[in-house]
């Protein structure tokens, strides 16, 4: 269906295929390009003199203010020249005085100072032989990465400690996926706090972390985690492939890897799932999937994805599961009503009136008796309304809040209606729609909804039912067309697996889930045993009892 | 290969939209006229009258059911003449200004005098505009049609609602034959079922309730596609017991034994069965009912006696029986018009003789022997076991 507009994508792009020669070599470039130096690839041993070295790193890093240089004697004994090179506010300054300064400069604790300056410096630092940098290049990342290098007087070697700590949030309450019962940590901003919350709920050397580093100014910090007993080996080697792949300037957040590797990147419909939460990244572990951290964003990525997905809460997991299962249909349910409710009733009053009881269609041709415009462009013009409230809101400061409600409920619902543009039923039917939307428990699926509901509206304006049907399957037919990873994506329904429906229209009890699901992880394999017997009638029980 | 795809996209989507029906049919609701009641009346002339009751799409939502008795708010009437019924529909339309729609339309009612005409043309119309639903209820009353659709009640601001329900209650009751639409085309179609259409009435003013409102009155017998008579309401749930159509109402008879019983009835059931017997053709009924007594003047005591319930029922028995007795006799012996459909239980049962007998059912049919049988189960004495007297 989007072939044509894919085409027209990659017409002007043909060449990057091309670029794509080897992974290797692609990742070797994209480390030592970032260098302003003309002798990229090339390795630079540094030289045993320090200012010689000190040099070149002032070159390299001509008008950056924030690098600093601290120069010191170790042992403050003047033959022992060093120099410290940091970025300022990666490394504390308490913790450069306290520790590393004082350590280094210190006098030896005990009388016998080792000949060796270089074991001497290594003993202290903790950094064996073969983890020091002897390449220009290696060190300056290692520099622009936040870590503190030392270069000493008379080794052609720095030393490497990363003792960095940026500034960053600490672990809060995620906004968008508030749970009643579930744990309330979220991801934030610092890529090493997110993957060890994940660690942190999965004790087990299978947790497999992969790391990667996308991006050839940002470098950002990517890392693959997966079970290795459970996850299909081929699916973590095609999200392998496909990141290393990536051939990107610069990657600020998830999306810049997402719009990369994912399966359709013209469908409305996301194939990849977002979460903030760890219990959730760790719970998509545990069933298979392989979850993609990116550095600096709150949120981590998790495939393959499939449709169900997006209607199950953590909550679903954390409540009873009579109460799961209901919400879940409540999900189901206010997710369709929000896709065709408005496009259906307008073509119920426009081209099927028969189809109205009686005493409804008398209420609701008083309600529009003196609306000037057609029902299709009254929907259109109040989902345009809502949608531009709905952003206006995104982004309002919270001093402005009051104003903006007042002017978004009262102005534009209550005194249209008076003023005759709009009828109260439209406004009924397209604040429930747009209210059902937020009952879908992903905002992935929340935004592509409007799409969807304006298309239908429009479907449903021009042709009534039949336009609307029409529309319908053609939706249907598009989500059964995609995959996510190698599963498609309205698995297990769309090719049904019934044995796997108990885990997406409903959520039966943790103790019957007892096989890990088939579509993800595609082989058969046990992960929990039946609920055992609580009261087992047995001889010791029925002596105890009496 | 990009532009076929388009192309065949374009196509698929335009072919079915032309294909379907509906697509030139937009019609947007306040543009509309919904019918409410339709009633068409012959001229002197022998022209067709038709009389709408139009919904007042002006007046907003608030203002219904006002207290103040806006008689004509809430309701057009609008009427035309014209030769057929559709023209006289357009002769009405002229002074209209928005286009009218049948979708709605919660019963037609038609005159007397146009009844007795014949109504075979009419109701192929109704068949043929594909607005009107098929079981859309066809009144007769025994005035003008105009009189009904005007009237307007003091209960609710739209008429047409309330005739509707009164219509779908009486049918429970039994006071109102099946007469819908489709029904009543059906056993025009028929040869020896005659048709039957309930009749509605305007009740007369009295000191009590000085308005006047409607009545279901009976019955309405067709010969062929003319009217030929009535039944009463007596009779007209006499013919609805055979139905097996009576749900709820009550019974009311006197006895030797008991004194004046009144029962409720919960259930019934009919069957009706053709036996040839030579040349001999008998019809047997079966009915049977279940029903409460609701008063009885004697003294009795089921929990003692429970036979005595029985008893009741056996009394109860009769007098259903006498109510058939006067539809029979006076659809035999008066009208000489087969609405009970025997001739189609003679059919079901005797499908090859039934061949012959057909061509002259019209003089079978008033000698033919009919054997009533009816079943009463008195289920309770209501919450009380004793008289209150």
């Amino acid at each position: 269906m989007f072939n044509f507009i894919k085409k027209l994508f990659y017409k002007t792009d043909k060449s990057s295929e091309f670029q794509y020669k080897d992974i290797a070599t692609a990742i070797n470039e994209s480390f030592n390009n970032t260098t302003n130096n003309s002798t990229a690839s090339k390795k630079i041993t540094p030289s045993t003199d320090i200012e010689k070295n000190k040099r070149y790193i002032t070159t390299v890093f001509q008008k950056c203010s924030d690098i600093m240089l601290r120069e010191l004697n170790i042992t403050s004994n003047p033959n022992y020249k060093a120099v410290c090179i940091y970025i300022a506010n990666m490394i504390p300054t308490e913790l450069m005085e306290d520790t590393v300064l004082r350590k280094l400069t210190q006098a030896p604790q005990d009388s016998s100072f080792p000949t060796d300056i270089k074991t001497y410096c290594m003993s202290l630092l903790g950094v064996a032989e073969d983890d020091m940098l002897d390449d220009m290049n290696k060190i300056v990342d290692a520099i622009v990465e936040g870590e503190l290098v030392l270069f000493v007087n008379g080794i052609n070697k720095a030393f490497t400690v990363d003792i960095k700590r940026p500034p960053a949030r600490a672990v809060d309450i995620p906004p968008t996926e508030s749970v009643l019962r579930g744990p309330r940590e979220g991801f934030n901003e610092s890529h090493g706090t997110n993957v060890c919350l994940v660690r942190k709920k999965i004790k087990s050397p299978n947790l497999k972390t992969e790391g990667f580093k996308i991006g050839k100014e940002t470098k950002t910090n990517i890392t693959m985690m997966y079970m290795s007993n459970i996850a299909n080996k081929k699916i973590v080697d095609e999200v392998r492939n496909r990141i290393n792949k990536i051939d990107i300037d610069s990657v600020l957040g998830a999306s810049y890897i997402e719009e990369y590797i994912e399966d359709n990147p013209f469908s409305i419909f996301p194939t990849i799932f977002r979460t903030e939460k760890p219990d959730v990244a760790a719970g998509k572990i545990l069933e298979g999937r392989i979850v993609i951290f990116v550095d600096t964003i709150p949120v981590a990525l998790s495939v393959p994805s499939i449709f169900g997905e997006y209607f199950m809460s953590p909550d679903d997991y954390y409540l009873r599961f009579y109460v799961a299962t209901l919400n879940r249909w409540v999900r189901m349910l206010a997710f369709v009503l929000s896709l065709a409710l408005p496009s259906a009733y307008v073509s119920l009053i426009t081209y099927h009136q028969e189809l109205l009881p009686t005493s409804l269609i008398i209420s609701v041709i008083r309600g529009r008796a003196n609306i000037p415009f057609p029902p299709m462009f009254e929907a259109l013009f109040m989902v345009t309304t809502y949608l531009v409230l709905q952003e206006a809101d995104v982004r309002m400061p919270k001093t402005m809040g009051q104003s903006v409600s007042i002017v978004g409920g009262l102005v534009v619902g209550q005194a249209a209606i008076n003023a005759g543009i709009v009828s109260a039923h439209m406004i009924i039917i397209v604040a429930f729609s747009a209210v059902a939307s937020l009952a879908v428990p992903t905002v992935e699926l929340q935004l592509p909804l409007s799409y969807a509901r304006v298309l239908l509206l429009i479907l449903g304006g021009f042709g009534g039912m039949v336009g609307l049907t029409c529309g319908l399957i053609a939706m249907i037919m598009h989500l059964l067309s995609l995959r996510s990873f190698g599963v498609p994506f309205l698995a297990p329904v769309g090719p049904l697996k019934p044995s796997e429906l108990k885990d997406i229209f409903i959520r039966a009890p943790l103790w019957s889930l007892k096989k890990l699901p088939k579509t993800i992880t595609w082989k058969d394999s046990y992960r929990r045993k039946g609920r055992p017997a609580t009261n087992p009638i047995t001889q010791e029980n029925k002596e105890r009892q009496n | 290969m990009l532009w076929k795809k388009i192309l065949l996209c374009f196509l698929t989507i335009s072919i079915s939209f032309s294909a379907i029906g509906c697509s030139g049919n937009k019609k947007e609701i306040q543009r509309l006229f919904i019918v409410l009641a339709l009633g068409v009346d012959s001229t002197p002339d022998d022209r067709i009258e038709v009389t709408m009751q139009l919904l007042n799409p002006n007046v907003s939502g608030q203002q219904t059911g006002g207290t103040d008795g806006a008689s004509g708010r809430d309701i057009i009437v609008l009427s035309g003449i014209g030769d057929t019924f559709f023209d006289a529909v357009f002769q009405a339309s002229k002074s209209m200004s928005q286009v009218q729609h049948f979708g709605h339309t919660k019963y037609i009612v038609i005159g007397e005098t146009l009844a007795r005409k014949g109504i075979g043309d009419l109701v192929d119309s109704f068949i043929r505009i594909e607005e009107f639903r098929l079981n859309t209820p066809i009144l007769i009353t025994k005035g003008k049609a105009l009189e009904i659709v005007k009237l307007q009640t003091p209960k609710s601001p739209i008429p047409a609602i309330v005739v509707e329900n009164l219509f779908l209650r009486q049918e429970m009751i039994g006071y109102r034959p099946f007469s819908y639409l489709l029904d009543f085309e059906n056993s025009l179609t028929n040869d020896t079922t005659s048709a039957v259409l309930a009749v509605i009435n305007t009740s007369k003013p009295s000191e009590d309730t000085p308005d006047k409102t409607f009545v279901m009155s009976g019955t309405a017998v067709f010969k062929k596609d003319k009217l030929a008579g009535y039944l009463t309401d007596k009779e007209t749930r006499g013919l609805q017991w055979v139905n097996g159509k009576v749900q709820v109402g009550s019974v009311t008879f006197v006895s030797e034994e008991f004194g004046k019983v009144s029962c409720e009835i919960v259930k019934s059931s009919s069957k009706v069965k053709a036996i040839m017997d030579g040349d001999k053709i008998s019809i047997e009924i079966n009915i049977k009912t279940t029903s409460d007594v609701r008063r009885i003047s004697a003294k009795i005591d089921p929990v003692k006696q429970p036979e005595i319930l029985d008893r009741i029922g056996k009394e109860q028995s009769k007098a259903i029986k006498n109510e058939i007795e006067l539809a029979l006799n006076e659809s035999k012996d008066n009208l000489g018009l087969d609405i009970f459909g025997f001739g189609e239980a003679v059919h079901r049962n005797y499908p090859k003789e039934w061949k012959k007998l057909q061509k002259n059912w019209d003089s079978l049919y008033p000698n033919i022997e009919v054997k009533v049988n009816v079943d009463s189960t008195i289920r309770s004495t209501g919450l009380s076991n004793k008289s209150a007297k």
